[in-house]
């Protein structure tokens, strides 16, 4: 991902005189950040994915009115909040974009060859993993905004402290205190939650035709 | 309860933002208070498994392209995802017969053997070809899926939302013509006649 100053400066002009693939790859460089404040800020019954198609109009749209490129990150950002909260004041009637239901009653994927009898604990240990996960990503999305977006940024690894702090506009000490509280706040919430071991990678075996 | 200071050192441990001098700060701080390596190995394992929960989240990311665009328009207007896929439905509907002067908007074709000019209706896929050709249309968005459905014979639905850019030259300021949420209130293709 790329925070590339002097490359990204290179690209937002050459955007701003109608060179598609600049744009294309300007876009490319900063969509996965992006899709993080949206995550953050997004009402719940909206997709990233539908809030990132709006953004992305926008940004095309607006990119000639950056005055200083030097304040892309913050302004893209500013872009995401707005498309967000322009979600959530819509009166229109939201559809629920609902991901394939892929799962049996009792919890299996479909698509996978039943697992033997011996390897049960197995399957039971990754629904529980799936569950920690799924009980950890709800309490973070449910802290103050205020460390909600730094924490979500650095769940992308390729974000620095230097990076969170450009696109935030705050300074480098006040993100890593925010991180510091926002993971303490997180550990709180969950209590005695019984965080299980990191997860493998499943390994899954396509059905037989 | 960790310090603040402990916290912000296992943070920037964990974010691989630590100097050689902090490693030893925390070190020496956690042999005066040992359960600051229980905290440091907790803290790993919250943002292991919330890591990867939005990694998962923001893939969405990968699928979103800039569609590509000419230079900036002056009193364009862009049509929102729905207010696209009513107005194809309406042009089909209008094109397939169902309104005056249909037959004359079916386009014509030659028929090779005969030398003449039939009129033979179009199927959907071909009427929307004709239509993302047209002048006014800017392109297409990769279409969002709304939802799946197994069939009984074992085959997949899959319902999903196209979403088509289109633009229009009006006269008026585009707030006379939207109202709240950005939705048009005139039919874009009469402001082309």
């Amino acid at each position: 991902m790329g925070f590339r100053h002097s490359a990204d400066e290179q690209l937002i002009e050459r955007a701003r005189d109608g060179d598609r693939v600049a744009l294309q790859e300007l876009w490319r460089a900063h969509r996965r950040w992006v899709a993080a404040i949206v995550l953050a800020h997004r009402p719940h019954f909206v997709e990233v994915e539908d809030l990132l198609q709006d953004v992305a109009v926008k940004f095309i749209d607006k990119l000639h009115t950056l005055r200083d490129v030097e304040a892309f990150r913050p302004w893209l950002r500013q872009i995401a909040l707005n498309v967000c909260r322009g979600s959530a004041r819509s009166s229109r009637s939201m559809l629920h974009l609902g991901r394939p239901q892929w799962e049996n009653a009792d919890g299996r994927e479909t698509g996978i060859v039943s697992e033997p009898a011996g390897v049960t604990g197995e399957v039971q240990r990754r629904a529980e993993q799936r569950d920690a996960a799924n009980r950890i990503m709800e309490q973070a999305l449910s802290l103050p905004m205020a460390y909600r977006e730094p924490l979500l940024l650095r769940c992308l690894r390729s974000l620095t402290y230097q990076q969170i702090s450009e696109v935030l506009e705050l300074p480098i000490t006040t993100i890593e205190t925010r991180l510091a509280r926002g993971r303490r706040m997180l550990r709180e919430e969950l209590g005695d939650l019984d965080v299980p071991d990191r997860p493998k990678p499943a390994q899954h075996r396509a059905r037989q035709h | 309860m960790p310090s603040e200071e402990s916290e912000t050192l296992i943070g920037r441990i964990m974010d691989h933002e630590a100097t050689a001098q902090e490693f030893d700060r925390f070190e020496r701080l956690a042999g005066l208070a040992a359960p600051l390596w229980r905290t440091l190995a907790l803290r790993q394992l919250d943002m292991g498994l919330l890591g990867d929960r939005v990694r998962q989240e923001t893939d969405a990311a990968a699928r979103v392209e800039v569609a590509p665009v000419a230079p900036r328009r002056k009193l364009a207007v862009t049509l929102s995802g729905w207010a696209a896929v009513l107005l194809l439905a309406s042009w089909w509907a209008i094109v397939a017969g169902t309104g005056d002067g249909a037959a004359e908007r079916r386009p014509p074709r030659i028929d090779p053997v005969a030398g003449s000019v039939t009129q033979q209706p179009l199927d959907p896929d071909e009427h929307l070809r004709q239509y993302l050709a047209a002048d006014f249309v800017t392109g297409e968005y990769d279409p969002v899926i709304l939802e799946t459905e197994r069939l009984e014979n074992g085959r997949y639905r899959v319902h999903f939302m196209r979403r088509i850019e289109v633009y229009t030259d009006i006269e008026a300021p585009p707030d006379a013509v939207m109202n709240a949420p950005a939705r048009l209130r005139i039919e874009p293709s009469d402001q082309r006649r």
